[in-house]
């Protein structure tokens, strides 16, 4: 056939040089003419791209100046901007931003912060919760900086180093659609996942082995032991629970009374609240001598090798400081203050949480082997 | 040696430079990572646990590609039916706006189809207060499905529509047009069809975004564990090695079909107008085949316009994420643009070496690479002191070459074996020098294939999400960051919105592509001239003799 | 079988190809046609097959309209009772020569078709080329399969685009000699284009001259 292809260009080619039949070699000049001018149209339009890119490139870089700060930061864009904004607005520093995303399972920024470890790129962590923090503490990315304006800050929340300052804080809490769940049936503790009227395809859990679904099986190993802790997940996967995404899923599924209940944050919860849902909010295990909830708080650490430290240390201080807790508490990314910040959530959660009796360090130390072995459970 | 060579040589050593760097660099830190705790090379193979996840993965990604595929084959020959005469051409390219929906991310699918089987059960469908069950492997399967149709639908053109006119004509004269189809059309286009699966394959085995959505979890989602549980990137690396082995075969049967499937075609094409007619069988399957085709366009659509339209802040979320739609609009525009001269010398090797499967192999594999590793990979390459790029635009604008440059390599190729070789050969006569030939002839003549290829590589570089994240200079973000933080936050009229900006910019390039690839058919754009084209081809049958004789 | 072609109109775009020809070939009858290049000769073969529909005026075989303009319904080629050798041998490549030979014996048990396709091998002088591959053959051997292929399924209407173009000139007379008994032995008529007259005085029967598009 390749030679059937080839005397057929041949014979074509023939013919237009030897025959030139006029209408032919016409539309060919046509052709090429086109060609030609289309050359020069994709040169032009070529080099106007170029430049565009090239543009914003230089725009990229010529922002570089000494009174900037880089941050990563694993908290929602939503909140950490109009804090950063606010931060900005006060010290005329300008901060970069490096957002986590939630399609990563909020590991892209830790495992860039370790790739970066050798030339950081980065002056300043913040994380929504602690467990990567002690992680990337523990990997020597983080420097000590104690902060003044940690100083009410209680001990357990705080690395002994200071190379992280907790602050702020998110629970878990039981998010019920109350359309679907009458009131005496209504969850009111984390065993409530194996032990509910509900159909357990009905009730959502966030991926243990991500996010703060996994600090709190990580919790739950420190409180309880591992063997009880374990055996309880097990269940949770043997009753079948549905295992969503995240937590903004199980808010979205309960709101849409896809779900009946599911166990989600704070923050996701108040969020479903004020937008009208049909939902409730319980904080789980709250009975006198109960077990208590997850509360989570922010991070902040500096980054060993910060190339802005002093910007660095401007911008922890204000992140640590009792009116930006009070502005993120207004803002609906944290509900909680470790240190009697007051601030109106505007989702009406009960007063008062019992938080569970063990220290984040305790925590920490128990998020390897529970996220391994949430992997072994959920991840068939 | 000459100054052209010099340049192919260049620019080949650039491609495979840019395509394998990442992974190079990251496959180094992981050989230094198992030296230092040579227990960790065991979690290169799958255990106990993640056999059956593998085993999964493939089966799964086999399933939707194989059922786009066939569904791409249905679509297009039943529209073929559709033609009428001097519309035919048109049709033809109408039909390529379509491949401009395959810029939609698939998680946009997945949020218009759950909401629209939400809204269903309101309707009371499945019964009072009972919902359709919209979760598991199903679920996922039909939403993947349908992300890749446009996609599909675009690889069954291709490889339908270079079935040589004469071969189909030669058939249609003794036998009725399902037997052509299945005896003759079919056979002919399967390398291509093949070669269409095997792309469609390796670009389900390696998301996890649809599929974790609906509660399955396959391979690359068992990288991510991988990383969230060690935080380690050479550890995430080893993991993804059995994945990458099974992509791996796959880029190896793909090079092995690829010198078939890319053959140089006869001219023509099927494109003056086949009207087939169909038995009533086929008929009936591909007329569910076009409606599926139309769900997968209207549902997004309607979905998304919904969604947007309802939104009180839909002006305002435009307004504060134009800084990330022009700065997503200048890394695709810049990735495409770099991406072109080494996929162009790659394509020339390739066709200099058309039967050597090593070759196609060679420039295959890196579509083989999950995209976090790669970007993982550009900061181990170039967070340096020597190479001091990470922070910088540069980075995502790396990372969008490292994804598209082997594709723009097989569709440069493609364009560049449509080439007369008679019109090269008179260039070689006539040139003074080799410069002057690929300057005044070459690359003029394969200007529809840089427009395509360029538009294609925009709109993947665009939806880009994996590598660029993870390299993206700090304070700066694309428009499919910004469209997955607004996804967490719940805001599905905001992302709705800037799905919307997605689409659009993906279907100006997708008409771009199509132009583009209509002048590649020989179709020029003016009025007239495609139906003169024809003509053509039938004159060409009457000279031929002549010249012959 | 009798083919009656009427004001005959054909155009791409605004190029006229056939401008209202008017031919009648009565059953039986052989009828070469001759004419330059670019007089419409194979746009002709292809109306008549099938692959082209006409603009204007209409095509009758057997007195049936089998082409007319649109909303008239075509009859697709394989219904028409035509066999043809197109000017290119387009062999399918993927077929060996005697599954080319034997596609369009549909009718016959599959024992039946490849003696059939066999015999037309033979004929053409290439016994035992059955089991070859397209890519196989000389440019020459391709047109003789095409050759072969056409005359294997004794279809009442033959029509041959320049059959014996890029044949070695030593075969001509043979394959013409083969054509022709084909044709006694089955009495088909036959609409035969070539530029060649002496080829055309070969074929023998009614010689029709075309030029720009209509019958001289």
């Amino acid at each position: 056939m390749n030679e059937a292809v080839y005397i057929n260009g041949a014979a074509r080619t023939g013919d237009e040089t030897m025959h030139g039949s006029r209408p032919r070699t016409h539309l060919a000049a046509r052709r090429r003419a086109a060609a030609d001018g289309a050359a020069a149209r994709f040169v032009r339009l070529a080099a106007a791209a170029t430049l565009l890119g090239a543009a914003v490139a230089v725009a990229a870089c010529g922002t570089a100046s000494g009174r900037e700060v880089i941050v990563y930061t694993s908290v929602d864009q939503e909140f950490a901007e109009k804090a950063l904004d606010r931060f900005e607005a006060q010290t005329g520093i300008t901060v970069k931003a490096v957002y986590d995303v939630e399609a990563a399972k909020t590991t892209g920024l830790v495992n860039r912060l370790i790739a970066e470890k050798d030339r950081p790129l980065a002056d300043v962590w913040w994380s929504g919760e602690f467990a990567q923090t002690v992680d990337l503490a523990n990997k020597g990315i983080l420097a000590p900086y104690v902060s003044p304006a940690a100083a009410d800050i209680p001990a357990a929340d705080k690395d002994a180093g200071g190379l992280w300052t907790g602050f702020g804080g998110r629970a878990r809490v039981l998010i019920v659609n109350t359309d679907e769940v009458p009131v005496d049936q209504r969850p009111a503790s984390i065993r409530d996942l194996v032990d509910s009227t509900v159909p357990a395809d009905r009730i959502g859990l966030a991926h243990p082995v991500f996010g703060t679904a996994a600090t709190q099986s990580a919790a739950l190993y420190a409180a309880w032991g591992a063997a009880k802790a374990k055996t309880f997940y097990g269940d949770v996967a043997a009753h079948g629970v549905r295992i969503v995404d995240g937590n903004a899923v199980v808010r979205d599924l309960v709101a849409s009374g896809e779900l009946a209940w599911g166990v989600t944050d704070t923050d996701d919860g108040c969020g479903a609240v004020k937008k009208g849902a049909h939902v409730t909010l319980i904080f789980p295990d709250q009975a006198a001598g109960g077990l208590g909830t997850l509360v989570t708080p922010n991070t902040a650490g500096l980054i060993e090798g910060a190339t802005h430290d002093a910007q660095a240390k401007a911008l922890i201080d204000y992140l640590l400081s009792r009116d930006t807790e009070a502005a993120l508490i207004a803002d609906d990314w944290i509900q909680l203050s470790l240190r009697g910040v007051q601030g109106d959530s505007g989702c009406a959660l009960p007063a008062g949480v019992q938080g569970m009796d063990v220290d984040l360090a305790a925590i920490a130390a128990h998020i390897d082997e529970a996220k391994t072995d949430m992997g072994a459970i959920f991840v068939r | 040696m000459t100054s052209a060579r010099i340049a192919k040589a260049g620019g080949l050593a650039a491609f495979f430079a840019l395509a394998y760097g990442p992974i190079v660099a990251l496959g180094w830190a992981a050989a230094r990572f198992v030296v230092r705790s040579p227990a960790a090379a065991a979690t290169m193979l799958p255990t106990m646990r993640t056999w059956p996840i593998l085993a999964r993965s493939v089966g799964f990604a086999a399933a939707v590609s194989a059922s786009a595929m066939v569904l791409g084959v249905l679509i297009v020959t039943g529209l073929w039916r559709l033609r009428r005469g001097a519309k035919a051409s048109r049709a033809s390219r109408a039909l390529w706006a379509v491949l401009a929906l395959a810029g939609v991310p698939p998680y946009v699918h997945a949020l218009a189809w759950t909401s629209t089987m939400t809204a269903v059960s309101a309707l009371g469908v499945a019964g009072a207060g009972r919902r359709i069950p919209f979760t598991g492997l199903y679920a996922a399967g039909w939403v993947s499905t349908l992300a890749l149709l446009p996609l599909a639908v675009a690889l069954a053109l291709v490889a339908l529509e270079h079935v040589p006119r004469t071969l189909r004509e030669a058939g249609q004269l003794e036998r009725p047009d399902g037997a052509v189809l299945r005896w003759i059309v079919l056979p002919l286009a399967a390398p291509t069809l093949l070669m269409g699966g095997a792309l469609l394959f390796l670009i389900t085995v390696l998301d996890y975004s649809v599929t974790s959505l609906y509660q399955v979890t396959l391979y690359a989602l068992e990288i991510f564990v991988a990383f969230s549980e060690k935080n380690e990137a050479a550890a995430a690396a080893l993991s993804a090695v059995p994945l990458m082995v099974v992509c791996a075969v796959v880029v190896a049967g793909m090079a092995r079909l690829m010198p078939r499937a890319m053959q140089a075609p006869e001219r023509g094409g099927m494109s003056p107008g086949w009207r087939p007619q169909w038995p009533a069988g086929l008929r009936r399957a591909q007329g569910i085949a076009l409606v599926v085709l139309a769900a997968a366009v209207i549902v997004p659509f309607v979905s998304l316009t919904r969604l947007a339209a309802v939104s009180p802040a839909a002006l305002e979320t435009l307004a504060k994420t134009t800084d990330e739609i022009v700065y997503s609009l200048a890394v695709a525009l810049s990735a495409c643009l770099v991406a072109l001269p080494p996929a162009l010398a790659a394509a020339l090797w390739l066709h200099d070496r058309p039967r050597s499967s090593v070759a196609w192999f060679a420039a295959c594999l890196p579509l083989a690479f999950p995209s976090s590793l790669i970007g993982i990979g550009l900061i181990t390459a170039f967070n340096t002191p020597v190479m001091p790029l990470h922070g910088t635009s540069a980075m995502p604008v790396l990372a969008g070459v490292a994804r598209v440059a082997p594709l723009l390599a097989l569709l440069l190729f493609a364009q560049r074996s449509r080439l007369d070789p008679a019109l090269l050969d008179a260039g070689r006569v006539f040139q003074t020098s080799p410069w002057h030939g690929a300057r005044r002839v070459l690359l003029p003549l394969m200007l529809p294939g840089f427009v395509a290829a360029a538009a294609v590589g925009f709109v993947l570089t665009l939806g880009e999400l994996g590598a660029t994240l993870i390299v993206a200079p700090p304070g700066r973000a694309t428009l499919t960051m910004r469209i997955y933080t607004y996804l967490h936050f719940g805001a599905s009229d905001s992302v709705a919105v800037l799905c919307l900006v997605l689409l659009l910019a993906a279907l100006a390039a997708g008409a771009v592509a199509a132009a583009a690839v209509g002048a590649m058919w020989g179709d020029k754009g003016d009025a007239g001239v495609a139906d003169v084209d024809g003509a053509g081809a039938v004159g060409d049958v009457d000279d031929a003799g002549q010249a012959g004789a | 079988m009798n083919l009656q072609i009427t004001d005959l109109t054909f155009a791409r775009g605004d190029r006229t190809i056939l401008d209202g020809l008017s031919l009648t070939v009565a059953s039986g009858e052989r009828c070469v046609i001759l004419g330059p290049s670019g007089s419409g000769k194979t746009t002709l073969l292809r109306l008549i097959a099938g692959l082209e529909r006409p603009a204007g005026g209409e095509i009758r075989l057997d007195g049936t309209v089998v082409s007319a303009p649109p909303p008239a319904r075509m009859t697709p080629p394989h219904a028409r009772g035509i066999a043809m050798a197109l000017q290119f041998p387009a062999l399918w490549p993927h077929m060996t020569v005697l599954d080319n030979v034997t596609f369009g014996l549909a009718a016959h048990d599959r024992r039946g078709a490849q003696a059939i396709g066999e015999a037309r091998l033979a004929d053409v002088g290439l016994a035992g080329y059955g089991g070859r591959y397209p890519h196989q053959l000389s440019g020459g051997e391709a047109k003789r399969v095409a050759l072969a292929r056409a005359l294997a399924p004794d279809r009442p209407l033959l029509l041959l685009d320049e059959p014996l173009v890029h044949v070695e000139p030593a075969l001509r007379d043979t394959l013409l000699a083969v054509i022709d008994a084909r044709l006694r032995a089955s009495g088909a008529t036959v609409v035969y284009v070539t530029h060649d007259a002496a080829e055309g005085d070969g074929v023998g029967g009614r010689q029709v001259w075309m030029k720009d598009g209509r019958v001289q």
